[in-house]
C-alpha cells in the first residue's frame, strides 16, 4: 500500500470519528417550557384481578388526551382482554415522559371459596398506587445547572410544591437552585405526597433552567462510524489470512 | 525530495532506499567486460542493470518491519477461536435486547434510568468493564510466551528485523484485535438503541469510545507485559489482576480514607466510559465506587492510561530486549 493511500485512509477514518462529535449541539440553554406538553404514561402497576396479573400499562404517546385515556382504558381492563402491549400502536409520537402521575386504586376482586355445602363470598379489596417515573433533568458531567419551578398545578388547577432534598433539608424549587454533577446523572425532584384517591394525575410544570442537555447527535451516524472502524479492522484480519507471504 | 516521495519512502521504502545512489564522480572506471567477469569462457554478457551490479541492498524500514509482524499476528487471530466467541458475545447485546427485552428492563431495578439513549446505550454495555479485562488477557496475555513455547520466536528474532518491531507489531495487532471487538459492541450497542431513540449525546459516546480505546490500550499492555515475564503465559493472571484484584484493593483504600483519587487509574476506565453515559452501575468490581468518582477529569484518567501503556510497554520491552536467545 502506498504512502499517500496509508495517509489518506488515516485521515478518512479521523474524520470519521471526528466529525460527529464536533457537531455536538447538545446542550441544552436557558429558557422557558411548559413539560406538560407531552407525557409519557408508564407504571410499574400491576393489576390483579382473580388470576390475571396486568403489568403492561405501559403507553407512549405526545397527545396528553389520547395518552391518558389509553391509560385508563389499561387500567380498567379488570379482565386483561387488552392486547398485551398495546403501546406499538400508541407510539405514534416521540417518545416523552410524564413528569407525576399519582392514582389511588381500589377494585373488588372477586375471590369464591366452595365447600361441600356451600358457597362463600370472599371477594376483596385490592388497592394500589401507581408509580410514576420521578421528574427528572439530564446533566452531563462536569456541567453547572440552575433550575426555577415558575409554577407547578396539577391537573384539578391546584398547586404543587416541588423541592429538592439537601441533607436531608428540603429546598423549594419556587427559588432559584444551581448545582453540578461529578458524573453524568439525572437530577430529580420530589413533589409533595399523593393526594389520595382518584387525586393527582399529573402536574404541569414551568420552569426556568440553565445547564440541563437534550440529546442532539445521530444515533445512526455514531452507530455507522463504529460500523466502520469495525469492518476496516476485520478487512485486515481478512487481507492478513489471505495473503500467503505472512504464512508462518 | 519532494513531500511525496518523502512520504512514499516511509510507508513503502524501496530496496535501495536507505542507501544513497551511487555518485557519479567518484565512480570507479569499468574494467572491460570481457576481463572483470568469470562469464568470459561462457560468452555471457550482461549489463550493469540486468546484473543488477548498481543496487544496494538494504533490510526493510522498521515501520515496515512492525507492520510485518503485525501482520503475521492478525494472521494468527484470524485462526484463533477466541476471535469469534468474543465477537459472538458482542453480537449477542441485539440478540438479547430483541429477543428478551425484560433482561434489559431488569436493569432499571439496579438505577438505570431507561429514559436516556446514552443510559440504554450503558445498560447494554453492562459487561465492558468487565469484558475488557477478559478480552485483553486472552488476546494478548499469551501472545509473547507462544512465540517462545513454539519456539518461532527463535526463527523470527535472527531474521534481519529489530527487536522493537517483533515487540511492538504484536502488541499493535492484539490491540487493534481488542479494539475491534469493542468497536463492534458498541455499534451493537447504539443500533439496537436505535430501536427506542434516534438522538444521542455525541459528546458523551465520543468520550466513552475514547475511554474504552485507551482503556484497551491499557488493559492489553498490561497483560501484554506481564505475557513478557512469564514462560508459559496465562490469561487468567492479568484479568484478576486488572479487574478484581487492584479494583478491589483501590475499593478498600478509597473508602478507608474517603479519597477517591485511585479511581482515576486505568482499571476503573471501563467504569468511566460507563458512568460518564450516565450509568448508575457496571458489571464490575468497581461498580460500588461508580457513584464517588469524578468523572470531571476524564481527560487527567485518559493521560493516565497513555501513562501506564507506554510504562508496561517500556517495561516489557526492556525484558524482550535483554533476552538471551
Amino acid at each position: 500500500m502506498s504512502g499517500f493511500r496509508t495517509a489518506a485512509i488515516a485521515f478518512l477514518m479521523l474524520a470519521i470519528v471526528l466529525v460527529p462529535a464536533v457537531t455536538d449541539e447538545s446542550d441544552a440553554d436557558s429558557g422557558t417550557a411548559r413539560m406538560s406538553d407531552s407525557y409519557i404514561l408508564s407504571t410499574d402497576y400491576k393489576w390483579i384481578s382473580g388470576t390475571i396479573i396486568r403489568s403492561d400499562c405501559f403507553y407512549y404517546k405526545a397527545s396528553n388526551t389520547e395518552a391518558i385515556n389509553a391509560f385508563e382504558k389499561c387500567l380498567n381492563d379488570r379482565e386483561g382482554t387488552l392486547p398485551a402491549d398495546d403501546s406499538g400502536n400508541l407510539r405514534a409520537g416521540e417518545m416523552v415522559r410524564i413528569y407525576y402521575a399519582t392514582k389511588n386504586i381500589a377494585v373488588n376482586v372477586p375471590i369464591t371459596v366452595k365447600s361441600d355445602s356451600e358457597i362463600t363470598d370472599k371477594s376483596q379489596f385490592a388497592g394500589g398506587i401507581i408509580m410514576p417515573y420521578p421528574a427528572g433533568f439530564f446533566v452531563k458531567a462536569g456541567d453547572s445547572f440552575t433550575i426555577r419551578i415558575t409554577e407547578a398545578k396539577d391537573n384539578y388547577g391546584e398547586d404543587v410544591v416541588c423541592y429538592v432534598m439537601e441533607n436531608g433539608i428540603p429546598y423549594d424549587l419556587s427559588k432559584t437552585y444551581s448545582g453540578s454533577m461529578k458524573t453524568t446523572g439525572e437530577f430529580t425532584f420530589e413533589t409533595d405526597p399523593p393526594s389520595g384517591a382518584d387525586g393527582r394525575f399529573y402536574i404541569d410544570l414551568k420552569y426556568e433552567s440553565t445547564g440541563f442537555s437534550e440529546p442532539s447527535g445521530s444515533a445512526a451516524l455514531y452507530a455507522a462510524v463504529c460500523a466502520v472502524v469495525t469492518i476496516a479492522i476485520f478487512c485486515i484480519l481478512a487481507y492478513s489470512g489471505m495473503k500467503p507471504k505472512w504464512s508462518k | 525530495m519532494s513531500l511525496r516521495s518523502g512520504i512514499g519512502d516511509f510507508f513503502n521504502p524501496r530496496i535501495s532506499g536507505n542507501a544513497p545512489p551511487p555518485s557519479e564522480k567518484t565512480k570507479e572506471p569499468e574494467p572491460e567486460r570481457e576481463e572483470s567477469g568469470t562469464w568470459r569462457e561462457t560468452g555471457y554478457s550482461a549489463t550493469d542493470e540486468e546484473a543488477h551490479r548498481d543496487s544496494v541492498y538494504s533490510i526493510k524500514s522498521v515501520l515496515h518491519q512492525t507492520l510485518e509482524v503485525f501482520m503475521v499476528q492478525m494472521k494468527l487471530f484470524s485462526k484463533m477461536k477466541w476471535t469469534y466467541i468474543l465477537l459472538f458475545t458482542a453480537l449477542l447485546i441485539p440478540i438479547i435486547a430483541l429477543l428478551a427485552p425484560d433482561f434489559i428492563d431488569i436493569l432499571s431495578t439496579f438505577g438505570y434510568s431507561t429514559g436516556y439513549s446514552t443510559t440504554k446505550i450503558a445498560g447494554l454495555l453492562f459487561f465492558l468493564p468487565l469484558m475488557l479485562g477478559l478480552m485483553t488477557s486472552i488476546m494478548c496475555g499469551t501472545q509473547m510466551p507462544s512465540e517462545f513455547k513454539e519456539r518461532t520466536a527463535y526463527m523470527n528474532i535472527p531474521m534481519p528485523m529489530s527487536r522493537a518491531s517483533f515487540f511492538f507489531g504484536k502488541y499493535l495487532a492484539g490491540f487493534v484485535m481488542c479494539l475491534g471487538i469493542f468497536m463492534f459492541a458498541y455499534s451493537m450497542a447504539i443500533a439496537t438503541a436505535l430501536k427506542d431513540y434516534d438522538t444521542i449525546f455525541p459528546d458523551l459516546i465520543t468520550s466513552s469510545i475514547l475511554l474504552t480505546l485507551v482503556g484497551v490500550m491499557a488493559y492489553s499492555a498490561t497483560a501484554y507485559c506481564i505475557g513478557c515475564f512469564t514462560k508459559k503465559g496465562s490469561s487468567i493472571f492479568p484479568f484478576a489482576l486488572m479487574s478484581f484484584i487492584i479494583p478491589l484493593i483501590v475499593v478498600i483504600i478509597c473508602s478507608q480514607t474517603d479519597n477517591y483519587t485511585l479511581t482515576l487509574l486505568p482499571m476503573f476506565l471501563g467504569e468511566a466510559a460507563l458512568g460518564i453515559l450516565g450509568a448508575s452501575m457496571t458489571g464490575s468490581a468497581g461498580m460500588v465506587i461508580l457513584g464517588n468518582m469524578d468523572l470531571t477529569a476524564t481527560w487527567l484518567m485518559l493521560l493516565i492510561g497513555i501513562a501506564w501503556t507506554a510504562g508496561f510497554l517500556l517495561l516489557g520491552y526492556i525484558r524482550i530486549k535483554r533476552r538471551e536467545m
